[in-house]
């Protein structure tokens, strides 16, 4: 149990703190500082909030946005953004070069894939059961074979289905999603070519 | 009659530790703040002008550091005003705007747990350092003679930021600033009981803290 008296003693030694001010005038410019941070504050909330965005990083949090800080972090900000584009689009581009010797000119645009005869071209080098057959050609042309290395050719794409397959169905096509077999959601042991809008007829 | 008794009960009106406002003081208060609810900075400047020593006062002994107690008082003001149009009424100003500073200060210690803490009581104006009850006090009262003012100084503020925050709050308010236990409550959005209880165990491990000048 505290004793009462060192206690009441211990309460009288807190007081003391009571004596700790700042020093004399310190609360002469305390409101003005207060209010200059407000009204601060409030000029910056009339400014829209895109620009507050583009100034961002510039300015101290209490101060207001010159037009001249404003400007001078949007240009900083173009420049950023134009290095990037220009890195992109030379970094895709050189891709390209390396995927194609003769550059995008030798082979058609990408398309999307297109069902063609089914007899003008040979069926799929090798099924497994009844499930989904994928040509040996290779696949679909994408943005992952643009870092292929220069020995790659492309030929002509077929995709055979044979037998019935439960995997395809209208509710669960293709996995690759780049073209589509009409008829397959029945299943049974048709076999479907799908060829490449640039194969041969 | 006990030296650091009269020292204190002289004391009483020392402006950091003012007390909650009267009826008189509470009824300037409302139109005041009424106007700056309409966005009147005129008026909100003379309710900072009102509370600022004693919001200060509550910054300063919630961390004993002159710079961040200026800084929170500061921040206590700006996020009032922020927060003002969302004042209904409910309680006091007083006491609306003392729960602010108490949150502020206590969301400021928590970021500064981890930093090394240093007082920074330099620029701070001890006022009774020469008042001769509390040099009899400290000279004659005391089982270390040699001690001296400063040396009871760093003692009360290091035990005082030894203790948990709660009980910080607690101290500060009610044996600093002079705030009733009922107010602290409504301050701390606890029960009277628990400012009751907190006050207890802080006092405990003060007296264990401060046993050389306590008994």
């Amino acid at each position: 149990m505290i004793d009462d008296e060192s206690s009441k003693r211990l309460q009288q030694l807190l007081r003391l703190k009571r004596h700790e001010t700042p020093p004399p005038g310190y609360f002469n410019e305390f409101s003005d500082k207060v209010l200059d941070r407000i009204r601060a504050l409030e000029s910056e909330r009339a400014i829209p909030k895109w620009r507050r965005w583009f100034s961002r990083g510039s300015q101290s949090s209490h101060g207001p946005i010159s037009e001249s800080g404003l400007w001078s972090v949007w240009g900083w900000n173009t420049a950023i953004g134009l290095s990037m584009l220009v890195a992109t689009v030379g970094g895709l581009y050189w891709a390209s070069r390396l995927t194609d010797p003769e550059g995008m000119s030798g082979n058609p645009p990408l398309q999307a894939a297109s069902l063609g005869n089914p007899s003008a071209v040979a069926p799929a080098a090798f099924t497994v059961g009844t499930g989904l057959a994928v040509g040996t050609g290779l696949a679909a042309r994408s943005m992952f074979e643009l870092a292929e290395p220069r020995s790659v050719q492309f030929h002509p794409v077929t995709v055979s289905i044979s037998g019935s397959s439960p995997e395809l169905s209208s509710t669960n096509p293709l996995p690759s999603g780049l073209f589509q077999l009409p008829g397959a959601s029945g299943g049974g042991s048709e076999a479907y070519r799908v060829r490449f809008g640039n194969s041969p007829r | 009659m006990d030296p650091i008794a009269e020292s204190t009960e002289s004391t009483e009106s020392t402006v950091l530790a003012r007390p909650a406002p009267n009826a008189e003081e509470a009824s300037e208060v409302g139109p005041c703040v009424r106007r700056a609810q309409a966005g009147d900075l005129a008026a909100y400047d003379q309710l900072v002008h009102q509370f600022q020593e004693r919001i200060y006062g509550l910054c300063y002994h919630m961390t004993s550091h002159h710079e961040d107690a200026n800084d929170l008082a500061q921040d206590t003001f700006v996020k009032a005003w922020q927060a003002l149009k969302s004042f209904k009424g409910n309680s006091s100003f007083y006491t609306w705007i003392y729960r602010i500073a108490v949150n502020t200060c206590l969301n400021h210690l928590k970021l500064r747990r981890n930093r090394t803490t240093h007082l920074s009581l330099n620029d701070l104006d001890l006022q009774p350092e020469n008042h001769p009850d509390l040099v009899a006090l400290v000279s004659d009262k005391t089982p270390r003679r040699e001690a001296n003012l400063a040396e009871l100084q760093r003692r009360l503020n290091e035990a005082i930021l030894k203790l948990s925050d709660d009980h910080r709050s607690v101290v500060t308010l009610h044996d600093i600033q002079g705030l009733p236990h009922d107010q602290i409550a409504k301050i701390l959005g606890v029960n009277p009981g628990t400012v009751r209880s907190r006050l207890f165990y802080a006092h405990q491990q003060l007296q264990g803290w401060l046993a050389d000048w306590v008994q």
